[in-house]
């Protein structure tokens, strides 16, 4: 019996290994047979890498990606780092030594980014990136970034903000943000507090909560132990993470007291702001990104050039045209 | 009796060595089956001689029959020192190469000192060396996000990548880490046979209680053994910094599973006082043969979960049955 | 008579106290070179206390330690192996998969300069084995020795560290006979060298035949030093257990019963063959033969714990599932195993739990142990078959072997066995303790219970049992009745050379 197993075991590996070499190549591109309806990317090979497949909407972005690449005739190679940020460094490298003929990116660290769009760049492959920005000594490599104008995005969240409440009504801000050194968390705090330069409000340092919604929360419940409902806004950067912070304020009782703005425009959120326990919130569409990077790189490839910024459409969503959009959200 | 003997011989040289086979069989398909295989093999070269050195580490522990799970955020908070040692005497001095001496001796210093708290938990106080190193993984990886929760680099690269990335010769698989690499394992081979101390790490691994009868003090070699994997994750740590071109707190992610896959399928067995050198080397080519022939495949997240975590449990198994010491 | 030769070792009036007990009082022994000296007590009588005082393992409280006349002082093992003090132990300390070379010198590797001279320890080690005449290779794997082998190996790595005196305990109780006759060529061999030999030792056989002298110490403090050619086993036996032991064995008539077990062509191939025989109730046959020769296979088959390919078992008449231990202990058969430490206890545990182990299902309901049951079970039983110790919840790593044994046994006892295997029931246990055993069994056959005993001892088997089943090489070669047998017949049989054709059955 004892030998038995111990050949199995043998016999499992190697017929895995055999397996593996023989299924070469059909992993993921399924049939790259190319459908009509504008096969502008017959013969091309695309690289995607991202930073993780399992969080909605960013793996969103990549499934979505995949799907109209390839329905432009292209064949998608993906790669998933799993959130480790120095396996994107190694997949994309490989990607490069594959001779892909353009490299995508979702996610990782922005500076690490632009050491690979630099390699990218001395290799001879095109690299753009999806919603998040490389740092800026990387920028002369990427070809282009695609994603909503961050910046320009809290900008107008705030005007609304301030319509809603006047600039001079001395409100408490409570912010709760995601990561810290990601460009567009970066971005988007930038662009809000550029507008809260015009006000007299008092805005009181971000929390990070990362990618945890229970983080989020247990933040707002901090915050309303602490200054109780002294807090009138609570500015949230991400719908998931806000979602936690609205838990929190229902929970306490505080809904309607204090108010909510968000973005991101998930089921929930939506939901939310149809209950009345948020005010706002932006869509900025996964599928949108998706698209306008596929978009991005046919122009590129085709005429040798592209724009850096490739914006992607924003919608506001509050009580007024809620019930339009419930169910409508991606996720 | 002396038949016998030749046979039990012959059995016992290819339990011990099968690595041997798996890794030329695992090469000839690769290269024969996998497209493209030839074109990204440098990454089997070169990542092997950045990872491998924690390996080598790993393995000199576990010939005492401990292991240690931490292997992958020391060698990620000696990263972050490389950085912070650079750039602060970098920016003290304007000299790049003595901002890398530096760093590296900070690298080696934290290697030693987290090298050295496994150690002392495990030999002096007595904790289970598993649950000992589960913990203190935890703990070094709080100091890693505490230190550089967003990519940190050092502020004059290029003397840094001088060791992962210069290509000698114009080959791409032959950087200056893939000869340290393997003047490493030659240099550590000849140690664990023709010193004392080497010696020791293998009986203390196969009996003991026999070491300690004869005078060896246990605790003592074996609080060194993770002071030398400390060292030798301290290396590894500086070689990611020099391949990458920065530290970042995940930096020991890419490090929980590897070292042991590495050195179970080359032929360090779990159960201690046995494996050399050559064993380690085997077993780090055979996994970066794997990792880069799943890469090369582009093998869906699911299929790479999936086989990795097969991979860890025939190269258990194979151990199981490979192990030619009397087990329980 | 022969001038004054200075001692090699010398220990006068040494006391060493432990918390809540002196384990030494006031003891001398005197150690010539060249001399088998036997250390003879029951078990906790302090010889191993004297030993680990010897080889500096212990310090002793009181008394003064000489080495060639001059007085020493040994704080550790090391310094006593550096003066020529070397202990091999029951509990062998071999590296296995470090090759016989690097075992003889282990913490002790010939060095050239910092790096070690591998030539040297090879020839050097090569040296060693032809000095106890050992026909293997210094590369030799030591996992791949027999535990004789491994033995000698331990003794070459005493002689490696120029040991003058060798403190063998309890060498020959993992050893064949071929073994033991080897261990004792070299004892010669050693002697002749000049080097000092401690034996310390149950069987008293060895002693006698072995030792020069022979000093028994009972409850820490010395009884007598004598010249073994004075001595006796039954003086030996007086001494140790400081009263008369009359009869060692109890056997008595007792009238047989219904065949309780049936055994028919029992076949495992290449293990044994085509063994069959009945046993009784109230029967106590016994099973002899060579190290190796299939016994304790055969038992373990009956039990279930192994499988046989052909033949049958039954029990009371109904046939036995095979390869279920759970069907055997159902139908009534206890199995007390040959490795007490390994197969039959669980040294970390209580002694109550380890005896109430088997009979747990009975005394508990939906799974809840009936405590107060479990105590009283326990409690009846430590007083029944005596076992020593001041609590039912002591670890029986904590318990000397012939009380551990005894919990073995009590473990089966509880189950009301209709059949109980003993393999090999007093090895490594005092004299005391092993005719506690013996009036054990009696009283089992007594109460109709069929009892089948394993042993390598012809004593043993001659003094308990009624019948004697030998078996060869797997296959059974004799079933004689044991009155005025004689143990040359046994021990022809045991090695095929039965000269007598067995009876088919005459049973008395």
């Amino acid at each position: 019996m004892k030998k038995l197993t111990k050949i199995l075991a043998l016999v499992m590996a190697v017929a895995m290994m055999l397996a593996l070499a023989s299924c070469g190549g059909s992993s993921s591109s399924g049939s790259s047979a190319a459908e009509s309806g504008g096969s502008d990317l017959s013969g091309k090979t695309i690289g995607y890498v991202t930073i993780t497949s399992t969080a909605p909407w960013g793996g969103l972005v990549g499934t979505e990606f995949e799907r109209i690449a390839k329905e432009k005739g292209a064949t998608v190679r993906v790669l998933d780092a799993q959130t480790d940020v120095a396996k994107i460094a190694e997949y994309c490298q490989q990607m490069i030594d594959a001779g892909v003929d353009a490299l995508a990116i979702f996610g990782g660290d922005p500076n690490a980014n632009a050491e690979i769009a630099k390699a990218a760049d001395e290799a001879g492959v095109p690299m753009f990136m999806c919603a998040l920005d490389v740092a800026e000594p990387g920028r002369q490599y990427v070809k282009a970034c695609v994603g909503p104008d961050q910046e320009q995005m809290c900008y107008d969240i705030a005007q609304y903000i301030i319509e809603a409440n006047g600039a001079d009504s001395g409100m408490k801000v409570v912010q709760i943000s995601g990561v810290p050194f990601l460009d567009d968390y970066i971005q988007r705090e930038a662009g809000f507090a550029r507008a809260m330069t015009e006000t007299n409000y008092n805005v009181l340092e971000a929390d990070y909560a990362y990618s945890s919604r229970t983080d989020a929360k247990t933040f707002m419940e901090n915050h309303i132990t602490a200054e109780g409902d002294t807090i009138d806004i609570v500015m949230g950067y991400d719908d998931d993470l806000t979602m936690g912070a609205v838990a929190a304020i229902d929970e306490a009782g505080l809904t309607g007291s204090i108010k909510v703005y968000s973005l991101t425009g998930q089921n929930d959120a939506i939901q939310a702001v149809a209950d009345g326990k948020m005010e706002l919130t932006v869509m900025n569409r996964a599928g949108d990104i998706a698209e306008e990077t596929v978009n991005a790189i046919i122009e590129y490839l085709s005429t040798g050039s592209t724009e850096y910024y490739h914006y992607t459409p924003l919608t506001f969503i509050d009580k007024d045209n809620v019930q339009d959009y419930i169910g409508k959200g991606e996720f | 009796m002396i038949e016998t003997n030749r046979k039990r011989q012959m059995t016992r040289m290819i339990k011990d060595n099968n690595s041997v086979l798996i890794l030329v069989a695992l090469l000839a398909i690769c290269f024969l089956f996998v497209d493209g295989y030839t074109n990204g093999f440098y990454n089997v070269l070169v990542y092997s001689s950045i990872y491998g050195a924690v390996c080598i580490g790993l393995g000199i522990v576990m010939i005492t029959g401990n292991i240690d799970l931490s292997v992958g955020f020391i060698a990620g908070v000696c990263g972050i020192a490389v950085v912070i040692a650079f750039n602060a005497v970098y920016a003290a001095t304007g000299s790049a190469a003595l901002a890398l001496v530096v760093g590296i001796f900070a690298a080696f210093a934290c290697g030693a000192l987290l090298g050295f708290i496994n150690g002392f938990v495990i030999a002096k106080v007595g904790v289970s060396p598993l649950i000992a190193t589960i913990a203190t993984n935890y703990i070094f990886k709080g100091l890693a996000f505490y230190f550089a929760k967003a990519s940190y680099a050092p502020t004059s690269p290029d003397i840094v990548k001088v060791f992962a990335k210069t290509q000698l010769f114009g080959l791409r698989w032959l950087t200056p880490s893939v000869i340290l690499f393997f003047v490493l394992i030659g240099v550590v081979a000849f140690w664990m046979h023709k010193t004392r101390f080497g010696n020791n790490l293998y009986i203390v691994g196969d009996n003991p209680e026999a070491a300690a009868f004869s005078g060896i003090s246990v605790s003592k070699t074996v609080l060194l053994a993770y002071v030398i994997c400390g060292l030798f994750a301290a290396l590894c740590g500086f070689l990611m910094v020099s391949f990458d071109g920065y530290a970042i707190y995940t930096q020991g992610n890419a490090l929980s599973t590897f070292p042991i896959s590495c050195c179970v399928i080359g032929g360090i067995k779990m159960a201690g006082g046995k494996g050399t050198a050559i064993h380690i080397l085997l077993g780090v080519l055979i996994m970066r043969a794997i990792s880069t022939m799943m890469s090369v495949l582009f093998l869906s997240t699911d299929m790479v979960n999936l086989i990795t975590g097969i991979l860890l449990i025939v190269v258990l198994v194979i151990d199981r049955f490979t192990s030619t010491k009397e087990a329980e | 008579m022969t001038e004054e030769r200075v001692p090699l070792i010398e220990l006068k009036n040494i006391t060493k106290v432990f918390p809540g007990v002196k384990a030494l009082s006031e003891v001398c022994f005197t150690l010539f070179p060249g001399e088998v000296h036997s250390l003879c007590g029951e078990n906790g009588a302090g010889k191993s206390t004297l030993i680990k005082v010897m080889t500096g393992a212990h310090q002793a409280d009181g008394g003064e330690y000489f080495i060639d006349g001059k007085p020493v002082h040994i704080s550790s093992t090391q310094e006593g192996i550096a003066l020529g003090v070397s202990c091999v132990y029951q509990e062998l300390s071999i590296a296995p998969q470090l090759d016989v070379a690097k075992n003889l010198y282990i913490g002790n590797l010939p060095m050239k300069g910092k790096l070690i001279d591998h030539k040297k320890l090879y020839h050097d080690a090569a040296d060693i084995l032809s000095q106890l005449g050992m026909e293997i290779s210094p590369k030799t794997i030591a996992g791949d020795l027999s535990v004789g082998q491994q033995q000698m190996i331990e003794i070459g790595r005493a002689l490696t560290r120029n040991a003058r005196c060798i403190i063998m305990d309890e060498p020959t109780s993992s050893l064949s006979e071929a073994e033991t006759e080897t261990l004792f060529k070299i004892i010669g061999i050693l002697q002749e060298r000049g080097i000092a030999i401690i034996y310390i030792s149950h069987k008293l056989d060895e002693v006698m035949q072995l030792s020069d002298r022979i000093t028994v110490i009972r409850d820490g403090q010395n009884v007598i030093t004598m010249n073994t050619a004075d001595a006796t086993q039954e003086s030996l036996i007086t001494n140790m257990l400081g009263r008369a032991l009359d009869t060692m064995y109890d056997k008595q008539d007792i009238p047989f019963g219904d065949t309780v077990l049936e055994v028919k062509n029992l076949t495992s191939p290449g293990v044994f063959e085509d063994i069959s025989f009945d046993v009784r109730a109230g029967e106590t046959v016994g099973f002899f033969g060579l190290v190796g020769a299939g016994r304790s296979e055969i038992m373990r088959a009956i039990f279930g714990v192994d499988k046989y390919t052909e033949g049958s078992v039954a029990i009371c008449g109904k046939p036995l599932k095979p390869n279920n231990p759970s069907a055997a202990i159902d139908a009534g058969i206890g199995f007390c195993t040959e490795d007490r430490k390994k197969e039959g206890l669980m040294l970390k545990l209580s002694i109550l739990l380890n005896m109430t182990l088997v009979k747990l299902p009975e005394i508990s309901k939906l799974g809840v142990i009936d405590r107060k049951k479990q105590k009283q079970l326990g409690d009846h039983y430590v007083n029944a078959i005596s076992i020593k110790t001041p609590s039912l919840m002591q670890l029986v790593g904590n318990l000397s072997g012939g009380n551990q044994q005894k919990v073995v046994v009590a473990k089966w006892l509880m189950m009301d066995p209709k059949l109980l295997i003993v393999d090999e029931p007093t090895r490594g246990i005092d004299v005391g303790s092993k005719a506690e055993i013996y009036s054990l069994l009696t009283e089992l056959a007594k109460q109709g219970v069929a009892v089948i005993v394993v042993s390598s001892e012809i004593e043993e088997i001659l003094g308990t049992c009624d019948r004697v089943i030998t078996i060869c090489e797997g296959k059974k070669t004799a079933d004689y009745q044991v009155e005025g047998l004689e143990p040359e017949t046994v021990l022809a049989a045991a090695l095929g050379h039965a000269e007598y054709k067995w009876e088919g059955g005459d049973k008395a």
